[in-house]
């Protein structure tokens, strides 16, 4: 076996440059400046905030 | 000045994050001194017993601490633990910062805790996981300018404890003593500047 075969397929990708459009890989992205949108949790939480200062609960 | 750290959920480094921005300001050369308010009483074990220029305010009420801190004259920083404690004391020459961390049980709890008055620190910031990296965005876009700093995670903060040795002795490199001396510079900073709002305060009041 050669010595490139034996090195695990995520290792290959972690040595890719992750600057290439054609990146496959979600690791290590901070492209995003809005990700905290994908989280359920954090929307809910925005909008909780959202309904209190508009409602004006004193929190 | 008094400077309160507290946070509403239990476990999220108050008492680290705040014995180390303790020993910033007292780097910084300004008067310092620590007062803990919590059951654990575990701030002076992370300001270490050998550290005699902090002075250590016992008091175990805000009623009591207040005059303490007053008559210090200095920054005094106080550990509040998970208790928010209720006090008739009024917000004069008082921070009130809350410490957060990026996790899911925490920004769970974050809405019903949040207050525009507060100032925040996020510690345990880890930009290589998701949900970390999304929740600091969230925390910095619903605070945004009450945001003193970000702590990142740094394994050399538990190491230096291990070692029963201060931070910047043991690890004077690490990523963590970095962030504890800006946050602790910004501190400052919001400090001189709300001394110096109060004395405009007491001047217009004056005239």
């Amino acid at each position: 076996m050669s010595k490139k075969n034996i090195i695990p397929q995520d290792v290959n990708n972690l040595l890719k440059d992750i600057s290439q459009p054609d990146f496959s890989y979600r690791a290590y992205d901070n492209r995003n400046p809005v990700e905290w949108h994908n989280w359920p949790l954090l929307e809910k939480a925005a909008d909780y905030i959202a309904w209190k200062s508009k409602q004006n609960v004193k929190i | 000045m008094l400077v309160l750290f507290h946070s509403f959920k239990g476990g999220v480094g108050v008492s680290t994050v705040a014995a180390n921005i303790a020993l910033s300001l007292l780097r910084l050369k300004r008067k310092v001194a620590i007062a803990d308010l919590t059951h654990q009483q575990s701030l002076n074990f992370h300001i270490g017993v050998q550290e005699e220029e902090i002075p250590f305010l016992s008091v175990e009420t805000m009623n009591e601490l207040y005059p303490a801190s007053e008559e210090f004259s200095g920054i005094t920083i106080a550990d509040l633990g998970s208790e928010i404690q209720k006090s008739s004391i009024t917000q004069e020459n008082i921070l009130h910062i809350s410490i957060l961390s990026p996790n899911a049980g925490c920004m769970a709890l974050f809405p019903e805790a949040f207050d525009k008055n507060h100032y925040y620190i996020i510690n345990n910031a880890n930009d290589r996981y998701n949900f970390p990296r999304a929740a600091s965005q969230f925390v910095q876009d619903m605070v945004q300018d009450n945001l003193i700093g970000i702590i990142r995670q740094d394994e050399a903060v538990n190491e230096a404890l291990g070692k029963l040795q201060p931070l910047h002795l043991y690890a004077p490199t690490s990523v963590a003593l970095k962030d504890f001396d800006n946050c602790a510079h910004q501190l400052l900073r919001m400090i001189e500047m709300n001394i110096s709002q109060h004395a405009e305060e007491v001047s217009a009041d004056a005239s």
